[in-house]
């Protein structure tokens, strides 16, 4: 072997040969470690996930590739440390940043400017067709789903732009003044067709970045102003609707836990303050929420995080509040497949998994339930027509109302063809409350599904 | 299987290390190396294996009858007919099929329902290699290889069959048949791929995050609707971060080849050679990409005619090359647009543009690097109207801000590991390291330091790049798809 010499002759022979040795060492080393099936972690802790499981092998997946794919998948994601590495990665990666505190996640969409309520020319009781509008936006938003309804409801949804500050991270909104005005109509159509039978009420839930969002933060950002978008969107509907604005009772309590920091929903909390709302508008004294059996469920990392995979949301978990009506904890749940089963309207969080914690009110968005309260003999009845920031307002609805139906929009009809009226008048129904947050009065296929279940 | 994957870095790679060293002769290191190339193949393409199988030993046969024959006979000139018929031919269908079919269609309307072929990985690589192999055979370059096993661990070497440099045969034709490799080969091996490796794992990675974040990535449904909401500042820094992103990534891939040839006694031409620091476009080419400009330049210019025939002739054979430069680079007429752009550059410079160049070293830097910069916006977007809006957002055509809270954000998450990766797209780094060898020489003091840091430095860079690998999940290797 030579010796590699610098033109000075003074030699790093031996410098190079001992970092091609120590260099081969710790490969070999760690290669060896790294098949020692006990070093595999099953489980991240920073990720809160179970790891990737060693592929089975088939011929199919073997002739495309996956097979293979799956294995280099498996061994990179159960490296031996794991969790140690990606601290030390976001270690080393969060010290050369400038700025920490803030992150942005995904594609951001510029809204369309908003429209002075007051400024309203067009008839709010515009409750023809204008579903037939050429020009289509692609939307994502926290609601947008599959069609076809999965088990696991939760993990369908993409949210658009997320922007993360400290451990706390909020959805972007841009308003679309397009589709806005298609959801109002939808739900004027509605009130209107439905006038001799049901009073329809309206709550469009504002998202955490309208309400949490510290107000010189929101005012730099781009995302569109949701109390100017709301109110815009209630001043399009028909007088017929009866209106219910949460907005102003969140905003005052935004110093409550009434959104997740890790998720995109409301807590139950949230939607407690909504209904209040709600009754205060219908004239009833809502109950108060000592009634109801209180559960905590920590350790949930929701949708935000589930995107981002933010180490600082990892953080610091959310917990969710449930409240469990006392008078009866039972919704007969149509699933997506059709079948009819008793499904708990508050079920144990601590049995879900940290994903989907959320899941644990009337076990997340199933096409149709509905909820008999056997204290109440009035008859009354209520039809919610929701997404999923519906989930964590119906258990209070069994405190005012003998019979709550709970219909997803999404997923009702996949399993059963009746529209909004035939099912109103079939069964008696009272109040159609509508309760749809306002990201998703942004997006022009969940529009479109409301539409073709009203109309 | 892409090298800057745990299970190439930390099973694949020790595992062929520790087969090929103690394996007793070179012939079985050969056995090795063939080998480990085909599973490497496999585990990504297991029925393109096949094809690159195929393709080989048709060019092995056919290389065999063209060294038969007289030079530049009829039957030597049929085989050689024959080879770019076969080679061009699969190479068109697999790569090009998709593309050829729907440009037809779109003018005739036929016919109706298109495959999808999906590319086989490597293609445009090892396409190339072996017709520079039976060229070479027919220009009496070298000798036609007798044994098709030989020609195959040529072709299908894993350190550089899938994404280049694009090795000649008669390059490494010696080393199959007897190599050494010294001590000093081993440790520069070493370095060399870990620089890439890191390179690639820690910096590219960012800049593509980076570069997506404020260009959109090529998928997204709304990409257009995107773009024209983006800041002019994010766009004109989201292209930045491409063109680092690209020179990082490519020149990553490259670096760790030469690394793992030379740990094995083979030496494959440097493919990068510091690319932004040129001072004309054909410099550029000079420096990017190497091994697929001087293809272009000893197969298809020079044979043309080359600059031989007066100026006209020069200009329509430069327009050939830099056509199918483009178009090797993917098929969709945006990459064949970025190489026509370069021709009107090269072909401006062969006229006069060079004499004025050479007046100034800062303008024509930066003339340089101005072509470069929007020539990677073409390279970026497949979809024309994107290429145009983005040129319209960088000038806040499209009523976007010019600077946002959201930029802003970015900008400074990410600042640092764009300035490193820019100081890692120049020689500087390279020529401190080799200036402190130079005074460590005379000082013992700094001999000492210097020696910690190089035995050290491996590790450290093997280090970060295990832990951004375990991190990131964003990790494609761009040069993949041609």
């Amino acid at each position: 072997m030579k010796k590699a010499k610098t033109t000075k002759g003074f030699s790093f022979y031996f410098t190079d040969a001992l970092m091609t040795r120590v260099f081969f060492a710790v490969l070999i080393v760690v290669a060896v470690l790294a098949l020692i099936p006990a070093l595999r972690p099953k489980y991240s802790e920073s990720e809160k996930r179970e790891l990737t499981k060693f592929p089975k092998f088939s011929f199919e997946a073997l002739a495309d590739g996956t097979y293979f794919d799956n294995i280099n998948l498996w061994y990179a994601d159960t490296f031996p440390l794991r969790d140690s590495l990606i601290n030390l990665n976001n270690v080393l990666k969060g010290s050369l940043k400038v700025e920490n505190s803030v992150e942005i996640h995904g594609d951001l969409t510029v809204g369309d400017d908003i429209p002075l309520a007051e400024d309203n020319s067009s008839d709010s009781s515009s409750s023809q067709d204008v579903s037939s509008s050429e020009t289509k936006d692609n939307v994502t938003s926290s609601e947008s789903s599959s069609s076809t309804v999965t088990t696991d409801p939760q993990t369908v949804e993409t949210l658009g732009a997320i922007i993360r500050v400290k451990n706390t991270a909020f959805e972007y909104y841009n308003f679309n003044q397009r589709i806005s005005d298609l959801y109002a109509s939808h739900i004027s159509y509605a009130a209107d067709s439905l006038k001799d039978y049901a009073t329809v009420y309206a709550i469009v839930p504002p998202t955490s970045i309208g309400v949490m969002l510290p107000d010189d933060m929101y005012d730099k950002i781009n995302s569109s102003d949701q109390k100017k978008a709301i109110e815009y969107i209630y001043e399009k509907m028909s007088p017929t609707v009866q209106k219910v604005n949460p907005y102003k009772t969140l905003k005052a309590r935004n110093d409550e836990y009434i959104y997740f920091r890790t998720d995109h929903h409301w807590t139950a909390l949230g939607a407690y303050y909504a209904y209040c709302d709600l009754m205060k508008v219908k004239g009833v004294t809502p109950p108060s929420l000592d009634v109801f059996t209180r559960h905590e469920f920590s350790g949930f990392l929701g949708s935000f995080y589930r995107q981002t995979k933010s180490p600082y949301l990892a953080e610091t978990p959310d917990t969710v509040l449930a409240f469990e009506p006392v008078w009866t904890n039972t919704i007969t749940t149509t699933m997506g497949v059709g079948n009819v089963v008793d499904k708990k309207i508050v079920s144990d969080g601590n049995a879900l998994s940290e994903a989907n914690k959320y899941l644990c009110f009337i076990t997340g968005d199933r096409p149709y339930g509905i909820i008999n309260n056997p204290n109440l003999t009035d008859g009354s009845s209520c039809l919610i027509i929701k997404d999923s920031f519906g989930n964590a307002m119906v258990p209070y609805f069994v405190a005012n109302y003998q019979m709550v139906h709970v219909i997803d929009y999404r997923h009702f009809p996949t399993v059963d063809a009746r529209k909004l009226k035939q099912f109103v008048t079939e069964n008696a129904i009272r109040d159609v409350v509508f309760i749809n947050n306002v990201s998703s009065t942004r997006n022009e296929s969940l529009v479109n599904q409301i539409g073709n279940f009203v109309r | 299987m892409v090298f800057s994957s745990l299970f190439f870095l930390y099973l694949f790679l020790p595992l062929n290390l520790i087969c090929y060293f103690f394996a007793p002769s070179l012939r079985a290191k050969n056995i090795v190396m063939l080998i480990f190339s085909l599973v490497f193949y496999a585990w990504g393409e297991p029925v393109y294996l096949f094809l690159l199988l195929g393709m080989a030993f048709f060019d092995w046969i056919i290389a065999i009858y063209i060294g038969k024959q007289v030079p530049k006979s009829t039957g030597a000139k049929l085989g050689i007919v024959m080879m770019c018929l076969v080679n061009l031919g699969l190479l068109s269908v697999f790569k090009y099929g998709t593309f050829f079919l729907s440009n037809i269609k779109a003018i005739t309307g036929f016919p109706q329902s298109i495959p999808n072929i999906l590319l086989p990985i490597g293609i445009s690589f090892y396409t190339f290699q072996l017709m520079s192999y039976v060229i070479d055979v027919y220009r009496k370059e070298t000798e036609a290889q007798k044994n098709y096993f030989k020609l195959l661990l040529y072709v299908s070497l894993f350190h550089q069959c899938i994404a280049g440099p694009i090795v000649r045969y008669k390059d490494v034709e010696n080393a199959i048949t007897e190599r050494s490799v010294s001590s000093a080969d081993i440790s520069y091996g070493v370095w060399r791929f870990t620089i890439g490796l890191a390179k690639k794992s820690v910096l590219a990675n960012v800049c593509g995050a980076v570069a997506d974040s404020f260009l959109v990535k090529d998928s997204a449904e709304n990409a257009a609707a995107l773009l024209e909401g983006r800041s002019v500042v994010g766009v004109w820094v989201g292209v930045l971060a491409y063109m680092l992103q690209i020179y990082l990534d490519f020149s990553a891939y490259s670096d760790m080849a030469i690394g793992m040839g030379k740990m094995i006694g083979f030496h494959y031409i440097e493919n990068f050679n510091y690319p932004y620091m040129s001072r004309s476009v054909s410099e550029f080419w000079r420096r990017w990409h190497i091994s697929l400009g001087s293809f272009f330049r000893d197969y298809l210019y020079i044979p043309l005619g080359g600059n031989r025939k007066g100026i006209a002739r020069t200009i329509i054979n430069l327009f050939v090359v830099w056509f199918f430069t483009g178009m090797w680079h993917g098929a969709s007429w945006n990459f064949v647009l970025w190489g026509l752009y370069f021709f009107v550059f090269i072909a401006l410079e062969r006229l006069f543009l060079s004499k004025l160049l050479e007046k100034n070293k800062v303008i024509s830097h930066i003339y340089l690097l101005v072509i470069i910069y929007f020539g990677w916006i073409l390279f970026r977007f497949r979809d024309m109207n994107l290429i145009l809006v983005t040129l319209k957002s960088m000038f806040g055509l499209n009523g976007n801000a010019f600077y946002n809270f959201e930029t802003n954000s970015v900008l400074l998450n990410n600042l640092l590991l764009l300035l490193v990766s820019l100081v890692a797209a120049t020689p500087l780094l390279k020529n401190i390291c080799n200036n402190v060898k130079l005074i460590a020489v005379k000082s013992s003091v700094v001999s000492i330091v210097y020696s910690v840091v190089r035995i050290a430095w491996p590790i450290i860079l093997l280090l970060l790049s295990t832990a951004s690998l375990v991190g990131d999940s964003y990790n494609p290797f761009l040069y993949f798809q041609f």
